[in-house]
C-alpha cells in the first residue's frame, strides 16, 4: 500500500511562514484563507519561556472526521490515502469545517483578487476555479506531487522542516529522516484516533 | 480506482518558462527561477541550482508577482503640481512624458553642475542585484562626494561594518558551521529568515540544531524567533549590552584567567607598550610602537627579529616613560565590570554572566588545531553576531568595540569555527604600526583604520570628514541642514535623486526626515509605489521591478571551507510596462546613462565605471552610447573571459570557481596583527577635538575611547517615572526594510499573528497598569509622540519593554493596503545632538515610553 504523508522536524522550523506563502502562491488561495498556516504558541513562564512554532496543513488522516461529516459524500480518500474535496459534489454544508478537530477546511464564500482595487494580470493567469460556497483545504499539492514533485511548501521551505513521501516504505525519505533523526514522529490529538498522515518530530 | 477521477485539476500551471535570476526582496540577493505562463510572470521560487541560498526562498521572496501586477505600482512619469509639500498632501500629480520628465532634470543637472556640484545627493538602498557602485560612479562623476545607500546608514551597522572591517577587513560577520560549536548572538536574529546569509544561515543552523551540535545563546529583550530557537535566551534590559559584554570579558581576564596568550602576543597589538596619554609610546628612532621583552628585560620595536617574548602584564619605564602592554590597561580598565555590578545595570544574573564566560571560553578550546588541506591551523569553534539591536544607541561605538574583543580574546578571528568575515575586501595590507587594514573603493562605506584625515569645512554633506573612523554619517545631513548655522553648513543640497530608499520612512524620525527633505527645492525619485519619500517629491519617475531588470552582484561566497565562490546575475523576465522606448530599458543605469548624456558627464561617468570595474583594453567604456545590457556584457568578460559575457550567464546563470584554505580561513595567515587595544580612537579624537574647536563647531567627542565603556544612553535618565518603558523594534521574517508592505499575501500573514495591529508587553507589566490582552493602547514618549496599538500580554518580553514589529505605521495613500498597519517605530525616535554618536554615526533607537489604555483618564 501507499500512504503519502509528511513528517515535520519541529527542531529544524523557524516559524517564518515560506510555507504558508508557498502554498498561498501556488494554490491562489483568497488573501485571508491559509491551507498550510504556522501556529504561534507562547509557553512557559517570563523569564523561561518562548514561543513554539507549528506549521499545520491538512492532516490527511486516515479515518477522516471531515469524510464523515460531509452529508453529500463529497469528501473522499484517495487509495494513497490523500483526502481530497470533490467540490463538483459539495453543497456548502460546511459540515466538514467543524468536523475538521485541525481547523483545516474552510468555506470558500467569494471569489476575491488580491487587491481590493481589481483584478490583475496575475489574478487572471492563475485564475482560481474554486467553485464557490465548497469546501477547501490542502490537497498535498496533488497538481504536483501526482508528477513526481515535492508539495510547494516543501520545496520552499529554507530549514527543510517538511519531508513528504509514502509512509507506508520503510525506504521514503520520511522514513530514513525519522530513522537517521532517531525520535518518534507523533500526530496531533492522537487521542481522537483520527490517525493524521502528518506526523511531527519534537 | 474510479475514486482517482476526483482528483481537482484547477491550479496546474506547468510552467511555459523559466528565467533563473536573483532576488531583490532584501539585501541577500537568492537564486530565483522566475516563472512565467503566456508571459505574464506566475511564480518564483528557490533556483535548485545556486549555492546562494540552496534551493530555497523566503516568504517575502515568492510574493513578487504580486508586486509586478500591483495596481499600486507607478507606470509612468509624474509632476507634482502642488508646491505644498507634505505626508498627508495630496502633491497633485500630474503624469508627464518620458521626455519632459528627463529634460527637466536634465535642465536641473546642468545648472546645479555649474553652479555647485556637491548640492546634489543620490541616495539608495538598492543592495541585491542593485546598482551601488553605478550609482556612486554617476555621482562622483557629476562631482559630488553625497552618494549614500540612505536609509540604512543612520542606525544599519554603524558599530558592526567598523569592527568586521577592523580586525577581518570584511563588510560583516559570520559562522563558520562546519566547525563553530558555540554561537552568541547579541540584538539580531540572524538565522532565522533576516539578516545577512539569510536563507543559507538558516538552513545551517537548522541542521546544527537537529544534530545538536551547537550551542546557540542569544542575548535580546524580547524571545524572538532566534530566541526562541536557541539554547538559551537571555533577556537583557534595552542599551545595556556593552556593560554584559564587558563583564564577559572582566571574568573571562580577571576570574578565569583564560585568553589565547599566544594569539595575543604574536597576531595582536595586545603586547604594545602604552604611555599615560593612552598612545603607544614608540622608538625614537624608527618611530615603531615597542613592546617589551620578559627575557632581554628590554624594549624592542614590534617586529624585533630578537624579540625572545612578549609581555602581555606589567608596567614599565621606558627613557622615563611610565607604560604598560595595552592588555594590562584592558584587564585593569575591565575590573569594575563585576557580574554584581553589572547584573544591576543588565537585569542578568551574575551567575548568567559567569557561565557564559566561562561557556565561551572553554568552547574556544584554545590551543587546539585542525588539518586542512594538509595545513595544520587554529580551531577556536566559538563565534559572535551583532546587528542594529546593539548597534543603534548614543554610546554605539563601545558596544562594537567591545563585542570584538570576545572573539580576539580567544584568538577565533577568520580561523576554523571562529567568528568569520563576510564580504572580505580584496585589499588586505599592514601599517607601519604592524596592523591589519583595507580599503574599500566601490562602496562608500568606510573602513575605521587607518583613521582619514579630519577637515574643515566639510566636502561632504554627511560632515563624513569630522567622522574619521565611521563607516557612514549620513545621520549629519538632517541634523546640519536644519541647523545650518551652529554647523557653519558650507552649503545646502538643493536636488536629491532617490532610488528605491524611501528614507523618509526607514531613516530618521519620520517629521524629522518630512521636516528635511521639505528644504530640498528639487526631489526625484525612482519609486516602485507612491511611499512617503516619493510622496515628498517634485518628479516620480517608475521604478524597474526586480523581476524586469539585469543586475549584476558581486562575486559571493559562503564562510569556511565547504562550497565554492559564485557569480551569477539578475535577469529581465518580463520588459516593464513602461511607455516605449522606456519598455526597453533593462536597469534604472540606462536612465542614467541618457542623464548624463543630456547633462554632458556621460565620458566622466564612462570613466569613472572603468576605474570602478578596472576595465582593460578592448573593454574601457569610451565614445560610445552604451546600454546597461552592453555594459554588463563587457563586465562580463573583463572578469571572466570573452566567452563568458552577459548570454553565457543569461544561459548558465551560475559560475563557480573553487575556494582554498587559504581564502577561507584569512585569520590562520595573515602576517598583519589585528587591534585588541583601539589606540587609534584616542588619536582620530584629538584630531576631531582640535579642528572643531579650531572652527567653532559645537562637537561631542567624549565618546572616542581607546578603551570601551558601558555608558547609559539618555532614555536611562526619563524625565519622570511614567516613563517607565522602552519600546524595541524587531524584524520579522515575513517583512524586510519598508518595501515589502503592499503584497497581500505578507498582509495578511502578519496579521494572522497580529504583529499587524500589536504590540508585545510582558504580561505581568501590563496586569499592573491594567492592561489585558487585546485592549488597544496609546504608546507615548518623552517627547509626546505618540502610536496606538493592541496589547498583547506575553511572557517571551522585559518586563521593561513594548515590541513592535516590521517598519509599519504608513502614512501615505499611495499603498492603501499598508495604511493602519503596525506601529511606525522611527516615527517615535529622537533626532538631536543628544541622540547621536559623534564616533560612528549611529541615531539612537533607546527610546522611553509610557503607555496607557486608549480613552483612559491617565493621559
Amino acid at each position: 500500500m501507499v500512504r503519502k504523508g509528511m513528517i515535520i522536524d519541529l527542531k529544524r522550523c523557524v516559524g517564518c511562514d515560506a510555507c504558508t506563502v508557498a502554498c498561498a502562491m501556488e494554490n491562489s488561495t483568497p488573501s485571508d484563507i491559509f491551507w498550510a498556516p504556522v501556529i504561534h504558541q507562547e509557553i512557559g513562564k517570563f523569564p523561561n519561556s518562548k514561543v513554539v512554532f507549528l506549521p499545520t496543513l491538512c492532516m490527511h488522516c486516515e479515518d477522516p472526521p471531515c469524510m464523515k461529516a460531509c452529508p453529500t459524500k463529497a469528501i473522499r480518500k484517495r487509495n494513497d490515502g490523500i483526502v481530497l474535496v470533490d467540490e463538483d459534489v459539495c453543497a456548502g454544508h460546511g459540515s466538514c469545517v467543524s468536523a475538521c478537530p485541525y481547523g483545516a477546511l474552510s468555506l470558500y464564500e467569494n471569489q476575491k483578487s488580491q487587491y481590493r482595487e481589481g483584478t490583475t494580470p496575475l489574478d487572471l493567469a492563475t485564475k482560481s476555479k474554486f467553485k464557490i460556497r465548497t469546501a477547501q483545504k490542502c490537497t498535498f499539492n496533488v497538481s504536483r506531487t501526482d508528477r513526481g514533485l515535492d508539495p510547494a511548501c516543501v520545496v520552499a521551505c529554507p530549514t527543510q522542516c517538511r519531508i513528504f513521501g509514502d509512509l507506508d516504505d520503510p525506504d521514503s525519505k520520511p522514513n530514513k529522516y525519522v530513522k537517521e533523526r532517531g525520535s518518534i514522529p507523533l500526530p496531533l490529538l492522537p487521542e481522537l484516533k483520527t490517525k493524521p498522515s502528518v506526523l511531527y518530530l519534537t | 480506482m474510479a475514486q482517482e477521477t476526483a482528483i481537482p485539476k484547477r491550479n496546474e500551471f506547468p510552467s511555459e518558462k523559466i528565467v533563473r535570476s536573483m532576488c531583490s526582496q532584501c539585501w541577500n540577493g537568492c537564486g530565483i527561477q522566475i516563472h512565467l505562463q503566456d508571459e505574464i510572470i506566475t511564480k518564483v521560487d528557490g533556483d535548485p541550482e545556486n549555492p546562494q541560498n540552496l534551493g530555497v526562498i523566503c516568504a517575502k521572496g515568492q510574493v513578487g508577482p504580486q508586486g509586478v501586477y500591483s495596481p499600486y505600482r507607478i507606470k509612468k512619469p509624474m509632476k507634482r503640481t502642488n508646491p505644498e509639500k507634505g505626508l498627508e498632501i495630496d502633491p497633485k500629480w500630474k503624469e508627464i512624458s518620458w521626455e519632459e520628465a528627463l529634460s527637466t532634470i536634465s535642465e536641473h543637472l546642468k545648472i546645479l553642475r555649474n553652479d555647485n556640484p556637491k548640492k546634489l545627493m543620490y541616495c539608495a538602498f538598492d543592495v541585491a542585484g542593485g546598482n551601488q557602485a553605478e550609482y556612486r560612479a554617476w555621482t562622483t562623476s557629476f562631482g559630488s562626494p553625497n552618494y549614500t545607500p540612505g536609509s540604512a546608514d543612520f542606525f544599519c551597522g554603524n558599530s558592526v561594518h567598523t569592527m568586521h572591517y577592523l580586525n577581518q577587513a570584511s563588510f560583516h560577520g559570520g559562522v563558520d558551521f562546519k566547525f563553530c560549536k558555540y554561537l552568541l548572538q547579541l540584538g539580531t536574529q540572524w538565522g532565522s529568515v533576516v539578516n545577512t546569509n539569510i536563507l543559507a544561515a538558516t538552513h545551517e543552523l537548522a541542521d546544527a540544531r537537529a544534530s545538536g551540535r551547537m550551542k546557540v545563546v542569544v542575548v535580546d529583550p524580547w524571545c524572538s524567533f532566534a530566541g526562541s530557537k536557541a539554547d538559551e535566551w537571555i533577556p537583557i534590559r534595552p542599551g545595556t549590552d556593552a556593560a554584559f559584554v564587558l563583564s564577559l570579558v572582566n571574568v573571562m581576564i580577571n576570574e578565569l584567567g583564560k585568553y589565547d596568550e599566544q594569539f595575543l602576543k604574536k597576531r595582536t597589538n595586545a603586547p604594545y607598550l602604552v604611555g599615560q596619554d593612552k598612545l603607544y609610546l614608540r622608538d625614537a628612532g624608527t618611530g615603531k610602537p615597542l613592546i617589551w621583552d620578559p627575557v632581554d628585560d628590554l624594549a624592542k620595536d614590534f617586529d624585533d627579529p630578537s624579540i625572545k617574548d612578549y609581555c602581555l602584564l606589567g608596567e614599565f619605564d621606558v627613557a622615563g616613560k611610565k607604560c604598560k602592554p595595552g592588555f594590562q590597561l584592558i584587564k585593569d580598565h575591565v575590573k569594575k565590570y563585576t557580574p554584581e555590578w553589572v547584573s544591576e545595570v543588565t537585569t542578568v544574573p551574575a551567575s548568567t554572566i559567569r557561565k557564559t564566560a566561562k561557556e565561551w571560553v572553554e568552547q574556544a578550546r584554545i590551543g587546539e588545531t585542525v588539518e586542512i588541506e594538509g595545513e595544520r591551523i587554529p580551531l577556536r569553534p566559538v563565534a559572535v553576531n551583532w546587528y542594529r539591536g546593539t548597534s543603534a544607541h548614543k554610546h554605539s561605538t563601545a558596544i562594537g568595540y567591545a563585542i570584538m574583543m570576545l572573539p580576539t580574546l580567544v584568538g577565533a578571528i577568520d580561523v576554523p569555527g571562529g567568528a568569520m568575515g563576510e564580504g572580505r575586501m580584496r585589499n588586505e595590507s599592514t601599517t607601519s604600526d604592524g596592523l591589519l587594514a583595507t580599503e574599500n573603493k566601490i562602496s562608500v562605506v568606510q573602513p575605521p583604520y587607518p583613521p582619514r584625515t579630519v577637515s574643515f569645512p566639510p566636502d561632504s554633506s554627511f560632515y563624513f570628514e569630522l567622522f574619521p573612523i565611521a563607516p557612514y554619517s549620513p545621520v549629519m545631513v538632517p541634523l546640519t541642514q536644519l541647523n545650518p548655522e551652529k554647523y557653519k553648513l558650507p552649503y545646502r543640497t538643493e536636488m536629491v535623486i532617490q532610488v528605491r530608499n524611501n528614507f523618509v520612512k526607514s531613516s530618521g524620525p519620520t517629521d524629522i526626515m518630512e521636516k528635511w527633505i521639505k528644504t530640498v527645492p528639487f526631489v526625484v525619485s525612482f519609486s516602485i509605489v507612491m511611499d512617503e519619500t516619493a510622496t515628498m517629491s517634485d518628479i516620480v519617475l517608475p521604478d524597474i521591478y526586480y523581476l524586469e531588470r539585469e543586475g549584476l552582484p558581486p562575486p559571493q561566497t559562503h564562510p569556511g571551507i565547504e562550497g565554492t565562490v559564485f557569480q551569477y546575475m539578475q535577469h529581465q523576465a518580463a520588459p516593464p510596462p513602461f511607455d516605449p522606448p522606456y519598455n526597453k530599458i533593462t536597469s534604472v543605469v540606462d536612465i542614467l546613462l541618457e542623464l548624463a548624456k543630456r547633462a554632458g558627464f556621460l565620458d566622466d561617468f564612462y570613466n569613472e565605471m572603468n576605474l570602478t570595474y578596472g576595465l582593460k583594453g578592448e573593454y574601457i567604456l569610451k565614445n560610445k552610447n552604451y546600454s546597461w545590457n552592453d555594459i554588463l556584457d563587457l563586465r562580463l568578460k573583463n572578469s571572466y573571459g570573452s566567452d563568458r559575457g552577459l548570454d553565457w550567464f543569461k544561459k548558465n546563470q551560475v559560475l563557480t570557481w573553487p575556494k582554498n584554505v587559504r581564502v577561507a580561513y584569512p585569520g590562520a595567515f595573515r602576517k598583519a596583527r589585528i587591534h585588541l587595544y583601539y589606540e587609534f580612537i584616542e588619536k582620530a579624537g584629538e584630531d576631531v577635538a582640535r579642528v572643531t574647536k579650531d572652527n567653532g563647531i559645537p562637537w561631542e567627542v567624549s565618546d572616542y575611547e581607546a578603551l570601551p565603556e558601558w555608558k547609559p544612553c539618555p532614555s536611562f535618565n526619563p524625565r519622570s517615572k511614567d516613563y517607565d518603558l522602552w519600546i524595541i523594534s524587531s524584524k520579522i521574517p515575513t517583512h524586510t526594510l519598508s518595501g515589502s508592505i503592499y503584497y497581500p499575501a505578507l498582509i495578511s500573514v502578519t496579521g494572522s499573528h497580529m504583529f499587524d495591529k500589536g504590540v508585545m508587553m510582558n504580561a505581568d507589566t501590563a496586569s499592573k497598569k491594567g492592561i489585558k490582552f487585546g485592549d488597544w493602547i496609546v504608546i507615548e514618549t518623552e517627547t509626546g509622540k505618540k502610536a496606538r496599538a493592541m496589547a498583547l500580554a506575553s511572557e517571551v518580553c522585559h518586563p521593561e519593554v513594548v515590541v513592535c514589529f516590521g517598519n509599519h505605521g504608513r502614512r501615505v495613500s499611495g499603498i492603501p493596503n499598508a495604511k493602519g498597519i503596525g506601529v511606525d517605530f522611527n516615527g517615535l525616535l529622537e533626532l538631536d545632538e543628544e541622540h547621536i554618536d559623534f564616533v560612528d554615526g549611529a541615531l539612537d533607537s533607546c527610546i522611553r515610553v509610557k503607555v496607557y489604555k486608549e480613552n483612559s483618564t491617565r493621559e
